[in-house]
């Protein structure tokens, strides 16, 4: 259980106790104890499909077996003392493996000592991180932390009523009062739907400024998927590009491997006025209304002409609810040359937020729950 | 048997082949744990690879009642629980009121069994027959987070109190099964309280397997070309991919229409019936009458 919750899984003290009484209900046989405690202790896909691996990895390696009881954390593991014979016996087979194997052994043992999270809470330490001085595996925890952040944005779904002057009838309200009335029904109590929520546009630069920025960028837009069909989604670098439909219907990493073969001009120059320009042109009232708030995500290094630019911005704030602007780089004044659109703008946005760090993004996940609900 | 119970999980598989679901191993496992614990189970996956039918088999494999509730966004309390039957019980005060009876009585009558509208939950709850019904929960995520916090109240208890009424407690439990399709994350407070089981998309032989169960009338050949044809497709960089329901489907049109194998032509008639986004058939159509070929000299 604990070398579980060190790579990730959720495993509880319920999960556990479930666990013990499949492992009864079924026995030790391989297959089907492997199954019981699959059924047991995972509880999404992510930790579904990593199960089988890890469960081989502590079951069939006698070196990761070692390696796990070397590993401070892990020492005082105290499994069934059964499951943990039933390791032993097995691991003969996969030694004889090793033997014929070694360079895959170590690949496996590697990864497994990665897994095993090595006794630091990656997460806490990347929440301060700046996020362009992630490495590639950095970059794998956030995009799971970010998941964790944004969960105090989630919409209510306003599709109930509530009492008011609506045209339905509340018949429970009204059978209430006639019972005072000798079963008058001397008030007709009435029920109204309930203001609907305001709806996202997202507006993410991906050009070649923000590419450092973009493999956290990216999850951060797909973990907006809570908002539902009232979120739209576009990028640009020189052209702008609706990606609503991809972030919509793929997970995660597929719809990263989409958006960056289907962009056109991925890390390209940035020509954020005419991206706008194109939005305000194209996109109707049910797209840019009162009810709108839009969230430009950019670093404001532009290439495009200022004029057209200050235009857009006008004509888009005239339109919509309220502007976000998500900068990268706005905590670091060394850099601060580089955004002068953000500058040019500033009168026709609402709220200019730093982006550079996990700490930063949970709060835009605050303050958009703030700015989305009535 | 009046309790719902299965003596081994070899029983479970061959009692699900019996009704014509050919389930994976670990499914027949986490069923036979769900009823051995009885614990709720828990089923995620992509759209059409047969979670709510793991509850309609079950059903017909006990012989038990399927309960159904289908969640979407803004179910309440009031369309999964009870409500009263409000006209009827206005109707019942005029009557009484006319015939002058007393007001206390008139209370008494007004909240009674007769008027109340049993939904699923209840039903589930206050069932009299001598098996526990399967309650299928479908599609879950569709619904509210208060919706699923109120489930997790009836779930661990299995009781619903009605004020008018007072506690009523199910006298069986019922088999719960949960489904979703993961358009959101499920609470982690009510997966704790079930078995979770991912429904993958099958292998080339159990899709088979199960597309012969289904239309035991399609040629073997055709069968075998058309999981081929399937399991390519769903290796493409699709929207959606694919699930079994739209491989029994498409199984089903060829038979219709009378076509003996699978040609690019065919594949273009009916490939409404396994892919439903333009963007998805645009794409199969791209990669064209090559990709076809390769596909089914490769299975051959």
């Amino acid at each position: 259980m604990r070398f579980l919750r060190e790579v990730g899984f959720k495993a509880s003290h319920s999960h556990m106790i479930n666990a013990m009484e499949a492992i009864q209900e079924v026995g030790l046989k391989r297959p089907d104890a492997k199954n019981a405690l699959k059924v047991t202790l995972c509880s999404n896909e992510w930790e579904w499909s990593s199960f089988d691996r890890l469960f081989e990895s502590y079951f069939g390696h006698v070196q990761a077996k070692k390696d796990l009881k070397e590993l401070p954390q892990v020492h005082s593991f105290n499994g069934p003392e059964e499951s943990y014979e039933a390791a032993e016996e097995k691991s003969s087979h996969s030694h004889l493996k090793e033997e014929h194997e070694p360079e895959e052994k170590e690949k496996t043992i590697s990864a497994f000592s990665i897994l095993a999270g090595l006794g630091y809470s990656p997460v806490s330490f990347l929440v301060k991180k700046e996020i362009q001085a992630y490495s590639p595996e950095d970059v794998q925890m956030a995009q799971l932390a970010i998941r964790h952040i944004m969960e105090p944005f989630k919409i209510q779904r306003a599709r109930r009523h509530k009492k008011g002057n609506g045209r339905i009838w509340d018949m429970r309200s009204t059978l209430r009062d006639a019972m005072r009335h000798y079963g008058w029904p001397m008030r007709l109590y009435s029920l109204e739907k309930k203001k609907r929520l305001k709806r996202m546009l997202i507006i993410a630069d991906v050009s070649g400024s923000m590419e450092r920025y973009n493999a956290m960028v990216i999850p951060f837009l797909l973990s907006l998927k809570g908002v539902g069909p009232k979120a739209e989604v576009f990028v640009f670098s020189t052209k702008v590009q609706r990606i609503t439909e991809i972030i919509r219907h793929l997970p995660l990493d597929k719809a990263l491997n989409k958006i960056i073969a289907d962009v056109q001009d991925w890390s390209g120059g940035t020509r954020i006025g005419e991206s706008l320009q194109h939005i305000n042109r194209n996109y109707d009232k049910k797209l840019l209304n009162k009810r709108a708030v839009v969230l430009i995500i950019s670093d404001g290094w532009d290439l495009g002409a200022k004029a057209l630019l200050l235009r857009e911005m006008k004509s888009l704030r005239s339109r919509v609810n309220k502007i976000l602007w998500l900068n990268p780089i706005a905590g670091d004044p060394s850099l601060q040359i580089m955004s002068q659109a953000v500058k040019l703008c500033m009168d026709y946005i609402d709220y200019h937020i730093p982006a550079a760090s996990l700490m930063d993004l949970s709060k835009v996940g605050l303050l958009l729950k703030r700015l989305m609900s009535y | 048997m009046k309790d719902l119970d299965i003596s081994s999980i070899d029983a479970v598989e061959k009692a699900l082949m019996d009704v014509g679901y050919v389930p994976e191993r670990s499914l027949s496992t986490a069923i036979f744990l769900a009823l051995r614990l009885k614990k709720p189970l828990f089923l995620e996956g992509e759209p059409g690879v047969g979670k709510t039918d793991v509850a309609v088999r079950l059903s017909q494999v006990f012989n038990s009642r399927l309960i159904r509730l289908q969640c979407y966004e803004g179910i309440d309390a009031s369309s999964a629980l009870y409500d009263w039957d409000y006209p009827k019980q206005l109707l019942f005060i005029r009557m009484h009121e006319a015939i002058h009876m007393e007001k206390e009585a008139m209370a008494k009558g007004l909240y009674h069994e007769r008027f109340l509208i049993r939904r699923p939950l209840l039903e589930a709850i206050w069932n009299e027959d001598p098996r526990p019904p399967i309650l299928l929960i479908d599609e879950l995520d569709r619904s509210d987070e208060e919706f699923e916090a109120f489930l997790l109240e009836i779930l661990s208890d299995f009781q619903v109190t009605i004020p008018e009424l007072g506690t009523i407690k199910a006298k069986k439990r019922p088999f719960v099964v949960i489904t979703s399709n993961r358009t959101r994350d499920v609470h982690d407070a009510l997966k704790r309280r079930c078995l979770y089981h991912w429904i993958d998309y099958p292998s080339l032989q159990k899709e088979y397997h199960i597309l012969m169960v289904h239309v035991p009338q399609l040629e073997e050949n055709l069968a075998r070309n058309l999981v081929a044809l399937i399991q390519g497709i769903r290796r493409l960089d699709l929207l959606k991919k694919p699930g079994i329901s739209e491989t029994i489907d498409w199984a089903r049109s060829l038979l219709e229409l009378g076509k003996e194998e699978i040609t690019w032509e065919v594949v273009q008639e009916t490939i409404g019936c396994v892919l439903k986004y333009k963007e998805d058939q645009r794409l199969l159509k791209e990669s064209g009458e090559a990709f076809l070929k390769e596909i089914l000299k490769g299975d051959r």
